[in-house]
């Protein structure tokens, strides 16, 4: 079968004609068309929404039970850059930092949702000024959120299976701060999982490799309960819902006044009506000297005879009853009466048609900008009542925790550690790649159509571990393989960053080589979904 | 085998072109240098591929526009800028083929088949041009790719390596290996004949 289509010694294009194409112009355009403006991006708010709660929980929790310290505010970032080591592998979606301001010439102790706690000794962070410090912290409990904010997890030729996971910056204005070698940072870190066989590593972004770092395990009771604070949080939300329902209500009264100008009432004709000259004395209609020599236009809002413009009449009459003008023609045998009204024609047309023009220009470009605002307010309602949901979900499960509190302490693992560097500190197990597929696949949104992928990462439910083949990481996509006896979801990013997944993932998936992927959608490019998707679902549970 | 030197870059020049995307990330007006750099050498990279020049200068512009959307994301490797705007134009054009929008097409000179006969050791006569061509039809795309970047487009297997994200000596062993399935197929049609 021919695929190709095969030129032989085609005529060669000239460079001169290939630059005289160049329109950087072009572009620009196009690259500014294509750009979604941040606000405008689905993630915004869910994410905001999100951080808000956990940073309320944060302080809230902080000044009710830690009353000799005190967080000065807290404010949240904007989607984490990129670093050399820690890419987030889906363009839009990473898991946000934290940010607390907290004052360094004091001892402060942070509290997190999870229940983790960061001890600031006086004089631990290294700063210019000694007055204020942001510390930007965001902590990944699941395989999904370690995913999405793009951490390695692989050592050596193994994956790690993590127990708990926290990442930590120190910033003074912008700038990267540094903490004391002999005042370290204290981390006592909630663990997900019983830390029997696991170790503790600190992740050196230099060489993009974990390295075994010192720490304890024990056990405490979990004494986060944030519950008697969650009220103001809910205050908040519920306030945010009524400030959006009456942007989006100002928005609807906004457009119902904008109103498509009228030529009407602008005095110009209305293209296709009849029109014709009428001599009529300004004595008589002094409201209509500004029209003096000008035209007048059937204005008859039923079906009239259409010919009268063609017969001949000895006299033509101008008449007003109430506020409406009619012309009345005559002749011998017969008279005709129609409703008209005075437009403007030539230089004074021309200038009013100007001005119309820019009225109508004025009106679509505000019809547009309130649809942008109303799409706006809207994907904003979606998103804060989605959050408001999961605030009542969370209030739930912190009822529970509180409940189960009265009667019996809940004790979870912690890892105890000091640090004298930011990073991200892991606990972790190495877990071994399994054996690669023995024959090489290729990748598909559809069947026969090959598609260039350039990461791949297989979640192991079994194994609790997320294998990455491909780019960063220390298997190629030729070495793919599986675990065939656990439950597995396969997730694939293409060049272009377009997402693919396959579930209940096995090589019985593989056939003629090929992974045929289901498309992920840009809609589902969210936290929730891959939680979903790798069967993690917490927010359901 | 002459290579095309147009990608190998000096180090002054790679940093010269560093400062200008470093410019670009911050305000993308800054991205002209870049794409009057390189401009002609990805739309012949996409022409080659395609039988339509209209078609190679949109998808062209479409590549540059795609850069500068995720030039944030951009990442020095330690390899010229080119290497990651051809995985872009790699992946538009790939696209615009599964948008039936372009045909895959393959534009050669009489002069390569001339060195791929040289190189699967046949006689570089008529009959076996024609016969390379039919041959060339019968190889997956990943092959014809590498034969195309080596044989019609003179790439060093440095430049292919960068371009197609694997190793420099991966692409010799993927060309060689690509050239064998040629060979082979080039046998068996000599065989049924």
């Amino acid at each position: 079968m021919k695929r190709l289509k095969i030129n032989v010694d085609r005529p060669k294009i000239k460079t001169e004609d290939i630059v005289s194409k160049q329109d950087f112009g072009k572009v620009l355009n196009g690259y500014n068309k294509m750009k979604t403006p941040i606000f405008k991006k689905p993630w915004f708010y869910g994410v905001i929404g999100v951080a808000t709660v956990a940073v309320l929980l944060t302080v809230n929790s902080k000044t009710t039970e830690e009353n000799d310290t005190k967080i000065t505010s807290t404010e949240i970032i904007q989607l984490p850059e990129d670093t050399k080591c820690i890419h987030a592998p889906v363009a839009n979606l990473d898991v946000d930092f934290t940010t607390i301001s907290i004052d360094p010439s004091k001892d402060q102790t942070i509290k997190l949702p999870s229940g983790t706690t960061i001890l600031v000794p006086e004089g631990s962070l290294m700063t210019e000024s000694n007055t204020e410090v942001k510390l930007k912290i965001r902590e990944f409990e699941s395989k999904s959120t370690s995913f999405i904010a793009g951490i390695p997890m692989d050592y050596k030729n193994d994956a790690f299976e993590s127990a708990g996971m926290i990442e930590v910056r120190g910033f003074e204005k912008e700038k990267e701060i540094t903490i004391s070698k002999t005042k370290p940072v204290q981390v006592k870190m909630v663990l997900t999982k019983n830390p029997e066989n696991f170790l503790f590593w600190k992740l050196n972004e230099e060489t993009k490799e974990w390295g075994s770092y010192p720490s304890n395990f024990n056990t405490s009771p979990l004494t986060n309960s944030p519950s008697k604070d969650l009220k103001s949080v809910k205050n908040k939300l519920v306030a945010e819902i009524n400030k959006n329902e009456v942007t989006l209500s100002v928005i609807d009264q906004k457009s119902k006044n904008n109103t498509e100008p009228d030529r009407i009432q602008h005095n110009l004709p209305i293209k296709g009506s009849q029109r014709f000259d009428l001599e009529f004395d300004t004595k008589e209609f002094p409201e209509l000297s500004k029209f003096k020599g000008m035209e007048f236009e059937v204005a008859s809002k039923t079906e009239y005879d259409k010919s009268f413009t063609k017969k001949v009449w000895s006299s033509i009459d101008l008449e007003k009853e109430t506020a409406n003008y009619y012309a009345i023609f005559s002749s011998k045998k017969e008279k005709f009466k129609i409703e008209v009204r005075p437009v403007l024609s030539g230089s004074k047309k021309e200038t009013a048609e100007i001005e119309f023009q820019k009225l109508v220009n004025d009106f679509h470009s505000k019809k547009n900008q309130l649809n942008e605002e109303a799409k706006i307010a809207q994907s904003k309602k979606t998103a804060l009542q989605s959050d408001y949901n999961q605030f009542l979900k969370e209030i739930a499960k912190n009822r529970s925790i509180t409940t189960t509190n009265n009667q019996e302490s809940k004790n979870v693992s912690i890892a105890n550690f000091v640090i004298s560097e930011f990073g991200v500190y892991n606990c972790d197990k190495p877990i071994n790649y399994p054996a690669p597929f023995k024959e090489e696949v290729h990748f598909s949104f559809s069947k026969n159509n090959p598609t260039d992928i350039v990461s791949v990462f297989i979640f192991d439910e079994l194994k609790d571990a997320r294998f990455t083949f491909g780019i960063n990481s220390n298997h190629n996509i030729s070495q793919l393989g599986v675990n065939e006896k656990s439950e597995n979801t396969l997730l694939a990013v293409d060049r272009n960053g377009k997402l693919g997944y396959v579930r209940h993932f096995n090589s019985s998936k593989i056939r003629n080589s090929e992974i045929v992927l289901a498309y992920l959608d840009k809609k589902d490019e969210n936290l929730s979904f891959i939680q979903k998707l790798i069967n993690e679902n917490t927010i359901e549970n | 085998m002459s290579i095309n030197p147009l990608y190998h870059k000096s180090t002054n020049r790679l940093e010269e072109e560093l400062e200008w995307i470093s410019r670009a990330k911050k305000d993308p007006s800054h991205f002209g240098p870049v794409y009057k750099e390189y401009h002609e050498q990805i739309f012949r990279y996409i022409y080659q591929r395609l039988g339509d020049e209209e078609t190679a200068f949109d998808i062209t512009s479409q590549v540059f526009m795609k850069a500068l959307n995720s030039l944030h994301k951009y990442e020095y490797k330690g390899v010229p800028f080119s290497s990651w705007l051809y995985r872009i134009a790699k992946s538009e054009v790939y696209q615009a083929f599964r948008d039936k929008k372009a045909e895959r097409t393959v534009n050669l000179e009489t002069i390569h088949l001339f060195d791929i006969a040289e190189e699967i050791e046949e006689d570089s006569n008529e009959k076996n041009k024609a016969a390379i061509l039919k041959c060339l039809n019968s190889l997956k795309e990943g092959d014809v790719e590498l034969i195309e970047m080596r044989f019609f487009e003179k790439r060093s297997y440095k430049e292919m390596g960068e371009i197609l994200d694997i190793k420099e000596n991966n692409a010799k062993v993927k060309t060689f290996r690509a050239l064998d399935k040629l060979k082979q197929v080039f046998a068996n049609k000599q065989d049924r004949v």
